[in-house]
């Protein structure tokens, strides 16, 4: 991370030069931030992503398949079977290899090296026939066939070329092309694909699929690359080079949790994320049991709109206490007495009126920072266009303005914003003694202070921040506006004087603002997520997203 | 009778097979309107609780079979924790283990011992096979008055 903090420390602040700028520069670029598809994390080691486009991804998967059959010196088929087997997980092919040697890692794939002298193979081998000593019975279609027109595969089981041809037919329409097995009975050989290739090649859209299937596999079966969740889909995949714990963003703009494949809510888990949700459902019925009771008669929910308690239902024409929730007839309104205490389930109702007011506190902190985000986007799409629009009037001064700092900040600003309105659903979860599958936060309410310190920190910071872009992004607007208006050369230096006080404010406060977020991602890190059983993964702190990269 | 002449050899071959050397406790004769579709007859296997019954079954050969398996299916009410009320059958042959090297008469061998060796562990009939774990004694009992109450011969 010292590369970053360098930045900082470089000069009067910030500078995204080397971000907003189209330079090409990759040394600048990765300097300061990463290169555009390789992010840093925080406080663990490095973690990585790089977005394979739907044309890479032959080439892609062709570089996974070449580096096994370098090392194993086995056929291109046999290394793709291999793989799938193995998830595309390179390390642990070889590490069985080396561990459990050829045989076991070849039966694991389902892959015939040589073919077996099993006898009890034998009855299912073709058979002569007397008729014509030269031709074969396929065991299949029972018909005759000369040995040129039957196939063998690895595992040693022959049959016609018509009747592979049929079943390579039936198995990939089914979607089987990943594991086309031989026909023979309690085999289940893979069968070699370049036979394969060869037998159904007259077949040139079955050829397609087929191969077009195997491809997919490097994608579906490969716990490392996972395809963007787009819709419609982009066509593209994301690979990622150490933990699956990040939140890519796919080059068409997408950007995701790799490992649930819904939006980004780092620092919240994926399991939390999910539950949050799923929430807002169970909410209602929560205040449907707060806020209504049901009749006694006609058994409809119903809401209480006035003072008295002496209810009439507007369903059945009943007439209820709406204290103990008996009914009574009209007539004996004012006798009906319920002021003896009854030990009944109310208690439910006070504990789920705790949890809904808890609940909506913590969804309402969430929206509003995400209502917010809407806001500054729109703000940041304006800003962006008008800086554009400024750097074409002044394309005839050499004189260079630089606004980056203030986009810079406005990227910062979206990007804080985005992680504080999910650390709200995070500390729902963590200190609420509620439990989701696979984790009990129980021990984590004794960081709630510090969580809270640190999240308000930040929050204070954000929203001072805000406060201070309103500014000088009005003012930018009002300069291109006179500029327009007076269909003449922006005169810089006004301009630059007007926003010059602000500049260095904005600066900081960026700065500052990342510096909270480190910190507020820290502790999520080391001192809550830690307390918990294995499993509870976020992804890391992305020091400025590529949001800023249109 | 115009399918036969477009009917597989291999379909032909088989149903030759069947009808001139039938398995033991096995019938399977071709309907006469579709060559492709079966009638079946299985007698319930000794020492099984299916013993003294006959069991009628429905098979049918796909459009693409043997590359696809065979479509069967009971007609006779059982009690058996891996054939459901509707008569569908749950045997790894007929879905993900067919082979195109097995035939009818390899299938319905594989249904009879079946019968002999219910799997509680793999169900299809959840009910069935619960009672069939809880109590065996009593589920047997049970398959046994349903062999006599539906599956007698006529």
């Amino acid at each position: 991370m010292s590369d970053v903090e360098d930045m900082y420390d470089s000069d009067s602040g910030y500078d995204y030069d080397s971000q907003l700028s189209d330079d090409d520069s990759p040394a600048s670029s990765k300097a300061a931030f990463g290169s555009a598809e390789t992010v840093v994390a925080s406080s663990k080691p490095a973690c990585a992503w790089t977005v394979i486009r739907k044309d890479e991804l032959a080439a892609a998967q062709d570089a996974a398949l070449d580096a096994v059959v370098s090392i194993l010196g086995c056929p291109k088929g046999t290394a793709r079977h291999l793989l799938i087997a193995f998830r595309w997980e390179q390390d642990a092919l070889f590490a069985d290899y080396a561990e459990k040697g050829s045989d076991h890692m070849y039966e694991l794939a389902r892959v015939a090296t040589t073919p077996p002298p099993n006898p009890k193979r034998a009855k299912t081998s073709p058979v002569r026939t007397r008729a014509a000593a030269s031709a074969l019975t396929c065991q299949v279609c029972f018909g005759d066939a000369e040995p040129g027109d039957m196939t063998a595969m690895d595992c040693g089981h022959a049959f016609c070329n018509a009747c592979w041809r049929h079943h390579f037919r039936v198995q990939i329409k089914e979607g089987n092309s990943r594991r086309l097995s031989c026909m023979a009975d309690k085999c289940g050989a893979i069968c070699n694909e370049g036979k394969v290739r060869a037998l159904i090649e007259d077949d040139p859209q079955l050829l397609d699929t087929f191969s077009e299937k195997l491809l997919d596999s490097f994608v579906e079966d490969n716990r490392r690359v996972r395809w963007c969740p787009s819709t419609p889909h982009c066509g593209s995949a994301v690979k990622v080079d150490g933990e699956p714990w990040v939140e890519p963003t796919c080059s068409c703009g997408y950007e995701f949790c790799f490992q649930c494949s819904e939006d980004p809510h780092s620092p919240a888990t994926c399991e939390m994320w999910k539950q949050w949700k799923e929430h807002g459902d169970k909410e209602t019925i929560n205040w449907i049991r707060v806020n209504t009771k049901v009749c006694p008669k006609c058994a409809k929910n119903t809401e209480k709109n006035g003072g008295c308690n002496h209810i009439h239902c507007s369903q059945c024409d009943a007439h209820w206490c709406w204290v103990c929730g008996g009914a009574f007839t009209a007539q004996t309104v004012y006798s009906h007495a319920c002021n003896q205490f009854k030990e009944d389930s109310s208690s439910t109702a006070t504990d789920a009126a705790k949890q809904l007011k808890r609940y909506l506190h913590y969804h309402a902190c969430w929206q509003a920072h995400a209502g917010s985000v809407e806001l500054e986007q729109q703000q940041m799409e304006t800003l962006n266009k008008t800086i554009a629009e400024l750097e074409a009037a002044r394309t005839e001064t050499s004189s260079l303005m630089d606004f980056s700092w203030l986009s810079g900040a406005l990227a910062q600003l979206l990007a804080a914003r985005k992680i504080l309105g999910r650390s709200y659903v995070l500390a729902f979860y963590l200190f609420g003694g509620i439990s989701i599958p696979g984790a009990d936060f129980s021990e984590c309410v004794s960081q709630q202070p510090l969580f809270e310190f640190a999240q308000q920190q930040l929050e204070s910071e954000v929203e001072r921040l805000s406060k201070l872009i309103e500014s000088p992004v009005e003012d930018l607007l009002g300069a291109q506006r006179l500029a327009v208006e007076r269909l003449s050369k922006l005169i810089e230096s006004p301009v630059e004087d007007l926003l010059g006080a602000q500049r260095l404010a904005v600066i900081n406060s960026t700065k500052s603002v990342d510096q909270r977020l480190r910190k507020l991602y820290e502790l999520i890190e080391n001192d809550v997520l830690s307390l918990l059983p294995t499993g509870q993964h976020i992804s890391p702190y992305k020091a400025l997203p590529n949001t800023i990269h249109p | 009778m115009a399918g036969q002449a477009q009917l597989p050899r291999r379909i032909v071959k088989e149903t030759q097979r069947l009808l001139s050397e039938p398995a033991p406790g096995i019938s399977a004769s071709p309907s006469e309107e579709n060559l492709r579709y079966f009638n079946v007859m299985i007698l319930g296997p000794q020492a099984s609780p299916y013993e003294g019954g006959l069991y009628k079954l429905e098979l049918f050969l796909p459009e693409d079979y043997p590359m696809a398996a065979p479509k069967v299916r009971f007609l006779t009410k059982i009690y058996h924790p891996n054939i459901d009320k509707l008569g569908r059958i749950c045997l790894d042959i007929l879905k993900d283990k067919w082979s195109p090297a097995l035939q009818i008469r390899t299938v319905l061998l594989s249904i009879q011992a079946l019968l002999s060796a219910p799997n509680p562990d793999d169900p299809l009939a959840e009910n069935v096979a619960k009672h069939w774990k809880e109590n065996e004694v009593e589920a047997v009992q049970t398959a046994k008055e349903w062999t006599r109450l539906y599956a007698q011969h006529p």
